[in-house]
């Protein structure tokens, strides 16, 4: 009886543990498919538009680097897993490793449950979403999109705590999850402003054949055109994100003399 | 019969092994993927390299098309005149030795600087090097305005006990002389160049120098009583060198924020301090590179 129990325990926590590790499985499949349709996208863009920023008016890059740092501030980041009661969401680190077309984000995470002495890796496929807010139309706003959350649970007889816990946070909608993560503003200006100050220089006009002077000066106008900046495409590339643009209708708005 | 145990394990144990079917399968189709992945990035990698940005944390690149959008606009517009005002004079406009009952004339500026001009910058053309440099030719219609005085001389004889001899500077009144107006116009082309820097504080800096010519020659034609229609050679010094210098605001402005969680369980606030690093043109524009530190508040 001893032994039948002990094998229905194995099979179990084998086939639990399998779950999750096929899951995780077909999380990788998923995100290396989608690396793969953004590799493709990007070449088909590059075979019609090598260097597709010269086709535009002006470019911005941002590296991956310096995305990075301003994501930093979400590293230790703790919050509740809304619908597990009691678990908490950690987040050690949120990083931007874009693929060439792909803005995935890796993210370092774990789940918790104190209460029952449990603690679950967290594997999340995500990726930076450009969202608008028309409170600040300039801003480049990014956040952290959820494709997908799978709990790692490891092969072990004595995981049948972690399976119930893992069946839990796999009911979580990507989007709790996704709410628990960073939004990032990048502050690009919308208009394309060129400014000259109004200068003076010194003339001197010679008469009588060098033997007069008329000294003087001649002042060049100040002015300010102002252009709209138009977001074309937006680039995700191993580098970080490079923003192609043009200037719609510069136009004079100051005169100064 | 089986026993209840014995067709759960058989259940389970065909689950088991459907699974580790499963996942076998699984391990092929990512190995294959990631085969199609490498493949595909063997491809793209040499479309790539004009584009990609390896030793820069920001990087602004500027068109060599949108110099001429720029002039276009400047074109366009009413106001685009230098202004001219004379502010004293040293010497003569011109001297005469002779002429004028026998003791010549000379004529100035009335008060030394009535004498302005306006120069009408009326069209920039602008061709973009590889250098870097924006080559400028700037059409211009220059019309300048003066009040002149003229003053005869004399006239001849002697003075007085210590002059005996006939001269011209008596000091008997000034002599004759008379103020009229007059204006010149002239037009012309400037050649300048366009140069690029960056600063700390803007992304884009330009300044705008005149190269040639280094003067302009500028006959002014005055009718004098007592002295007649005279010409009066005048040559302005073209201040060779930068005239004016402006720069463009940064497309990125520099402060911004993040935020943890919605609703809000962090909120920061950062500013980005910009250093340039290089500034790169190119036949295709202009690329300002600079180093970037986020500091959060």
């Amino acid at each position: 009886m001893i032994i039948k129990n002990a094998l229905i325990l194995t099979l179990l926590a084998c086939c639990s543990a399998c779950s999750t590790t096929t899951l995780l499985k077909k999380q990788e499949l998923e995100r290396l498919s989608a690396q793969l349709q953004y590799l493709q996208a990007t070449h088909t863009l590059l075979v019609h538009t090598p260097n597709p920023e010269t086709s535009g008016d002006l470019s911005i890059f941002v590296s991956s680097g310096t995305l990075n740092k301003l994501l930093t501030v979400a590293d230790g980041i703790a919050a509740p897993i809304p619908g597990v009661g009691g678990a908490t969401l950690h987040v050690a680190s949120v990083r931007a490793t874009f693929t060439d077309g792909l803005p995935l984000v890796t993210i370092a995470a774990w789940a918790e449950k104190p209460s029952a002495h449990l603690r679950l890796d967290v594997s999340l496929f995500a990726v930076l979403e450009p969202v608008t807010d028309p409170a600040h139309p300039a801003q480049l706003l990014y956040r952290v999109g959820v494709r997908d959350v799978v709990p790692v649970l490891h092969w072990g007889i004595f995981q049948l705590p972690s399976f119930l816990f893992v069946r839990q946070l796999l009911h979580v909608s990507a989007q709790n999850y996704a709410d628990q993560l960073p939004a990032v503003a990048i502050p690009l200006r919308s208009d394309f402003d060129i400014q000259q100050s109004q200068t003076a220089h010194n003339v001197v006009v010679t008469t009588d054949n060098g033997g007069g002077h008329l000294y003087g000066t001649l002042s060049f106008p100040g002015f300010e055109l102002r252009g709209a900046v138009i977001i074309d495409n937006v680039l995700y590339l191993h580098d970080g994100l490079h923003v192609l643009a043009h200037i719609q209708s510069p136009s004079l708005v100051k005169a100064s003399r | 019969m089986p026993t209840k145990t014995a067709r759960l394990v058989t259940v389970l144990s065909a689950i088991f092994v459907s699974r580790l079917a499963a996942g076998a399968d699984l391990d092929q189709q990512i190995m294959e993927r990631q085969a199609e992945i490498a493949a595909a990035q063997a491809q793209l990698a040499p479309l790539l390299v004009p584009i990609i940005v390896s030793d820069a944390d920001l990087r602004i690149w500027l068109s060599a098309r949108i110099i001429s959008v720029v002039t276009s606009a400047y074109n366009q517009q009413q106001d685009h005149t230098l202004h001219y005002q004379a502010t004293s004079e040293q010497g003569r406009l011109k001297n005469s030795t002779g002429g004028a009952l026998g003791c010549g004339w000379y004529v100035d500026v009335h008060n030394g600087n009535a004498a302005q001009a306006d120069m009408t910058v009326n069209n920039i053309t602008a061709n973009w090097s590889s250098s870097g440099s924006e080559a400028m030719a700037l059409n211009f219609i220059f019309g300048a305005s003066a009040q002149i005085d003229g003053h005869v001389n004399g006239p001849a004889g002697p003075c007085s006990i210590l002059h005996p001899w006939p001269t011209c500077d008596c000091p008997i009144g000034g002599g004759l002389g008379s103020s009229v107006g007059t204006s010149a116009n002239k037009s012309g082309s400037f050649g300048g160049v366009i140069s690029f820097t960056s600063s700390p504080t803007s992304w884009l800096l330009y300044t705008l120098a005149i190269t040639t010519p280094s003067s302009i020659p500028l006959t002014i034609d005055v009718s004098l009583q007592h002295i007649g229609t005279i010409g009066i050679p005048t040559s302005i010094a073209v201040p060779n060198g930068v005239v004016t210098a402006g720069s463009a605001a940064s497309v990125f402005s520099g402060s911004g924020a993040v935020k943890v969680g919605t609703p809000p369980i962090l909120n920061k606030s950062y500013d980005v301090a910009v250093t340039p690093t290089s500034s790169v043109p190119d036949a295709t524009g202009y690329a300002a590179k600079a180093k970037a530190d986020v500091v959060f508040h």
